[in-house]
């Protein structure tokens, strides 16, 4: 028998040290991201609206209020409309086959197959390159003169002469609609399978055992159970594929004639190229309603009826609350009637499983190819000379193979031959780590104490609206707040700077890795940090050597979603930065795009590849990180 | 209604053998329970007779049709499971639906039994309500109703009641037990509680790393366990041990302990041998009572006493080792006094402290 006689020591609590009201700490820890989020969203939004109620002289620099004649201009020009049809028809086809895609690879990843981590991070690939390296990628694959799909279809003789995939209207509007379900679906598959895995496994063996096969368990348990999550993934992708940009840029710059031209490419256009403010903002401004009403139209539609029930069933069980007596008095059941024998039953045959297997695998082998072998086929061509990328005809294979391209944009000097833009690339790379670097750091900081904060803040109003008013700020495109950084940056000499680069690219991330963070802290147990509080810890100290320690999973989960998301941002630095001071490697690489020689060739696509290197490598490094950490916690929003 | 076998029945994952030749079989319209602590195979068993896991040898034969290779529901079964997994976005009306959809009842029909059954268990209701929008007792409910309304030959429980609190766990046992002498369905049930497993159980298999220890109705495998290990788990609290040295002497045992000498009848073992041997002496608590000290022949301290209403535990000292005991609440010595142990001689049960199996 062990015995307590040797008095243990006992602790003297700490009286002296103050302590913050309970009630403020919520509060104060939110506050600095909610302000962040304020000065970088609320404050141009505010100020872009007001552009889009002025009309700008060109010539002059002169601007006068015109009120609402930029939004009636444009919802009466017929450009507009056509505009507004394709961007329904694109985020439409895209959403729908997106979808299809991504639950399609998130049950193949759920299942049971050979090397499932590996497949894992492999399948995130296309969503980890950089828009502008895939468009590169598919616009080179799709190239009618030299081309390696024309290659591979002319060496099988399955065509005689080369096809100009992205000459014609509608091919043009469907490859880019392929291209960016390429890029997105991973998304869909990175969320769905998050909501797959929290999935208790169990109701597959009850719905087993009640003789459900695996297509009626998929309908009557997966999809059901998947609900919340899809939700999530409707909203995010319906806004993002609204938004999408990055894409129409590179590949068809809204041509051939204007059948590929998307509302935020009208917007940009206006904006940015006509240096129309008010009516690029006006026209921004009304993609953003867009996005929100169809925000609102999915919640009503897929949430709003299970809150009502919700409300309604607590309401009841309110209600009810039997009187202790009552509840004690036990009476004996009637007897069970032994119900008749279920007849009638048609039992299908076992055997099916290992067709189910087959079919698995053969899914599996699929997504290899189609998530991998594009990526392959950019290395191979950054290693191909340039003189051999535009044969014509053009030829699958190169005949021999070179670290020629990397030379010319990693060592420019010591390469004679490298153009201006090649000797551009080091400072891009060495730009771009820079400000995702501060990003990251930054946005996981701010994102961190505000994600914990509103965790805890449990049913205080004034944090509800203002988590509602986050939610929101998601639905603004960044070409809305372009505008206004623009304007402001102008004036307060941050145009071209990484500073001013940070600044922005908060407004992108912020919100989001507040919204994950909370997520994510919700996720833990409530009793960890008030185990921290007992044994002595201040509320801080708990987040700090208790809170902060456990969540590290999803803090370094947001971080690489934060890293992804800045390192690969196009638009905002295409058009806030433009010289060696600031420019990021995608502006660098859409820069060989302008001015394209046909030496350039091979070191454009070395420098894509070095452009995708970083978020693939930690993509496939983090992938156990993101499919847990992040997912798990976010989903529940 | 049907009998279930199992025939060698083996499981391993990899190089792991989680079950290792199950041989047993179980009566039709028996309640047969299968004891035994976390990663004893149990559920592992238990899984395989539902055909949720494939056995990697030996055969499952319900009746006289071998399902070995079938699917669950080609088994004719219906199963608890330990956290219910009632399908949440469906009502506790549809989730006792669902079974019977799939197996092609008449929606008439199925409507009917869902009702019956939800009378039977008092769920009338809460029909229409969701999982979440219930507690945790009528989840259960719930969860046996779906069982119940597929009307199955079999009836596998695992951990049905252990997601409980104390006093629902005891009147759900026996609403569980009525419910299966009513149907006469065969019944397995999968539980750690050895209480749990006592109560319900017509036999009980006492499983350990994969190995079945012992089956046998539930007073026999209290009286006379099979091993060291059949012994300490089943009964709470545990069984006392002692080490003794045992002598046998015409028509006693001698047992030699810290000491002090008792004597036992000669049926406390069926073996022989040859001088002393050392032995594990196993006496339950139950089976200890407190006397004076003179007139006992083990004597001890008391460190600790532990009332719980009919009786107390009384927990003593004896030259290092912790035995426990019970005496009348009332008359319960002081901690520190010295007191005497009776026990009931018949009661106790000798084991191998190599073999570990019962002398």
């Amino acid at each position: 028998m062990s015995s307590l006689s040797e008095p243990l020591v006992r602790p003297a609590p700490d009286l002296k040290r103050r302590h913050l009201p309970a009630a403020l700490v919520p509060a104060v820890l939110v506050a600095p991201g909610l302000l962040a989020v304020f000065l970088v969203i609320g404050v141009p939004l505010a100020y872009s609206f007001f552009v889009s109620l002025n009309r700008t002289n060109v010539l002059t620099h002169r601007s006068h209020f015109v009120g609402l004649a930029n939004y009636t201009a444009a919802l009466t020009d017929p450009d507009f409309f056509d505009a507004f049809l394709r961007t329904a028809l694109f985020a439409g086809g895209t959403v729908l086959a997106g979808l299809a895609v991504g639950i399609g690879m998130a049950l193949v990843l759920n299942a049971r197959i050979p090397g499932r981590g590996f497949m894992r991070g492999l399948v995130l690939i296309p969503w980890a390159m950089s828009p502008v390296a895939v468009g590169i990628l598919w616009s080179w694959i799709f190239n009618g003169e030299y081309g390696p799909l024309d290659a591979m279809l002319l060496d099988l003789g399955i065509i005689h002469h080369p096809i100009y995939w992205l000459g014609g209207s509608t091919s043009a509007f469907v490859l880019v609609a392929l291209v960016y379900v390429w890029n997105q679906a991973p998304l869909t598959c990175l969320l769905v399978l998050g909501g797959l895995q929290s999935m208790p496994e169990n109701l597959h063996k009850a719905a087993r055992v009640d003789g459900a096969g695996p297509w009626r368990r998929f309908w009557r348990i997966t999809l059901p159970w998947l609900r919340p999550t899809l939700l999530l993934v409707l909203i995010l992708t319906t806004i993002n594929a609204i938004m999408a940009f990055d894409l129409f840029w590179i590949i068809t710059q809204g041509g051939p004639g204007d059948t590929t031209t998307v509302i935020s490419w009208l917007g940009y256009v206006q904006a940015f190229q006509y240096f129309q403010f008010g009516q690029g903002a006006a026209i921004l401004y009304l993609l953003t309603i867009l996005c929100l009403m169809l925000a609102i139209a999915y919640f009503l539609l897929l949430l709003a009826p299970e809150r009502r029930r919700a409300k309604r069933v607590s309401a009841a069980l309110r209600a009810e609350t039997a009187p202790l007596a009552a509840s004690l008095r036990v009476r004996t059941p009637p007897p069970l009637e032994k119900a008749a024998p279920t007849t009638a039953r048609r039992m299908p045959r076992g055997g099916g499983e290992a067709w189910g297997r087959i079919a698995v695998r053969i899914a599996a082998l699929v997504m290899l190819l189609w998530s991998g072998l594009p990526f392959l086929w950019l290395l191979l061509m950054s290693l191909s000379p340039s003189t051999e990328l535009i044969r014509s005809p053009p030829r699958l294979m190169p005949d021999h193979l070179t670290l020629e391209n990397y030379r010319a944009i990693l060592f420019p000097q010591v390469s004679g031959a490298a153009s201006v833009e090649a000797r551009r690339v080091p400072y891009a790379l060495w730009n771009s780590l820079i400000v995702s670097a501060c990003v990251t750091a930054v946005t996981v900081v701010l994102g961190a104490l505000a994600g914990y904060g509103f965790a805890i803040a449990g049913r205080s109003r004034a944090l509800l609206v203002s988590l509602w008013a986050l939610m929101l700020t998601r639905m603004v495109p960044s070409l809305v707040l372009l505008l206004p950084f623009y304007i402001i940056f102008r004036t307060a000499g941050l145009l071209d700077t990484r500073t001013g680069l940070v600044i922005a690219y908060c407004s992108l991330i912020l919100p989001l890795s507040i919204w994950i963070m909370k997520g994510y802290f919700e996720g833990m147990p409530a009793t960890l940090e008030q185990a921290a509080r007992v044994d002595g810890c201040t509320r801080l100290q708990a987040i700090r050597k208790v809170v902060l320690p456990v969540a590290r999973p999803g803090i370094v989960a947001t971080a690489i979603f934060c890293f992804l998301v800045s390192w690969n941002e196009f638009v905002i630095a295409l058009i806030l930065t433009n010289t060696l001071a600031s420019q990021t490697i995608p502006v660098t690489i859409a820069g060989f795009l302008a001015q394209l020689q046909f030496y350039d060739y091979g070191p454009m696509f070395a420098a894509s590849v070095l452009a995708v290197v970083p978020p693939v490598l930690v993509t496939l490094f983090f992938q156990r990180a993101l499919v847990t950490g992040m997912l798990s916690g976010s989903v529940k929003g | 209604m049907a009998t279930v076998s199992l025939e060698n029945m083996s499981k391993s994952y990899g190089p792991v053998a989680a079950l290792q030749a199950l041989d047993m079989r179980i009566g039709d319209g028996e309640f047969l329970t299968l004891l035994g602590p976390s990663g004893c195979g149990k559920s592992t068993a238990l899984a395989c007779i539902a055909g949720l896991e494939k056995p990697s040898g030996g055969r499952i034969v319900f009746g006289d049709r071998d399902v070995t290779r079938l699917e669950p529901h080609q088994r004719d079964i219906a199963m608890v499971f330990q956290d219910y997994a009632l399908y949440p976005h469906m009502t506790v009306r549809e989730n006792m639906l669902f079974g019977l959809q799939q197996q092609r009842v008449g929606r008439a029909e199925s409507e009917r039994q869902v009702v019956r059954a939800a009378e039977v268990l008092d769920l009338g209701r809460l029909l229409d309500r969701r999982p979440a929008e219930l507690s945790g007792g009528q989840r259960q409910r719930v969860a046996v109703g779906r069982a119940v309304v597929r009307n199955p030959s079999v009836f596998l429980m695992d951990e049905p009641l252990s997601n409980l609190d104390a006093s629902l766990r005891v009147r759900t046992r026996t609403e569980i037990r009525r419910l299966q002498r009513e149907l006469g369905v065969t019944a397995l049930f999968v539980t750690h509680d050895q209480e749990e497993a006592m109560v319900l159980s017509d036999r009980i298999a006492v499983m350990r790393g994969g190995v079945l220890q012992q089956l046998g109705r539930p007073m026999d495998v209290y009286r006379d366990p099979a091993n060291l290990f059949v012994a300490t788990f089943i009964g709470s609290p545990a069984m006392n041990m002692l080490e003794a040295e045992l002598m046998l002497q015409g028509d006693t045992v001698r047992a030699l302990v810290s000491g002090q000498t008792l004597s036992l009848p000669r049926a406390v073992t069926r073996s022989s041998w040859e001088g002393t041997r050392k032995a594990l002496l196993g006496i339950r608590p139950s089976d200890f009572g407190i006397t004076a000290p003179a007139d006992a022949a083990l004597r001890g301290r008391v460190f600790l006493v532990e009332p719980v209403g009919p009786f107390a535990y009384v927990d003593i000292d004896i030259d290092g080792w912790s035995l426990k005991g019970t005496c009348d609440p009332d008359r319960a010595p002081a901690i520190d006094d010295v007191v005497g142990l009776s026990f009931v001689a018949e009661r106790v049960c000798l084991f191998d402290p190599e073999t570990e199996l019962r002398l």
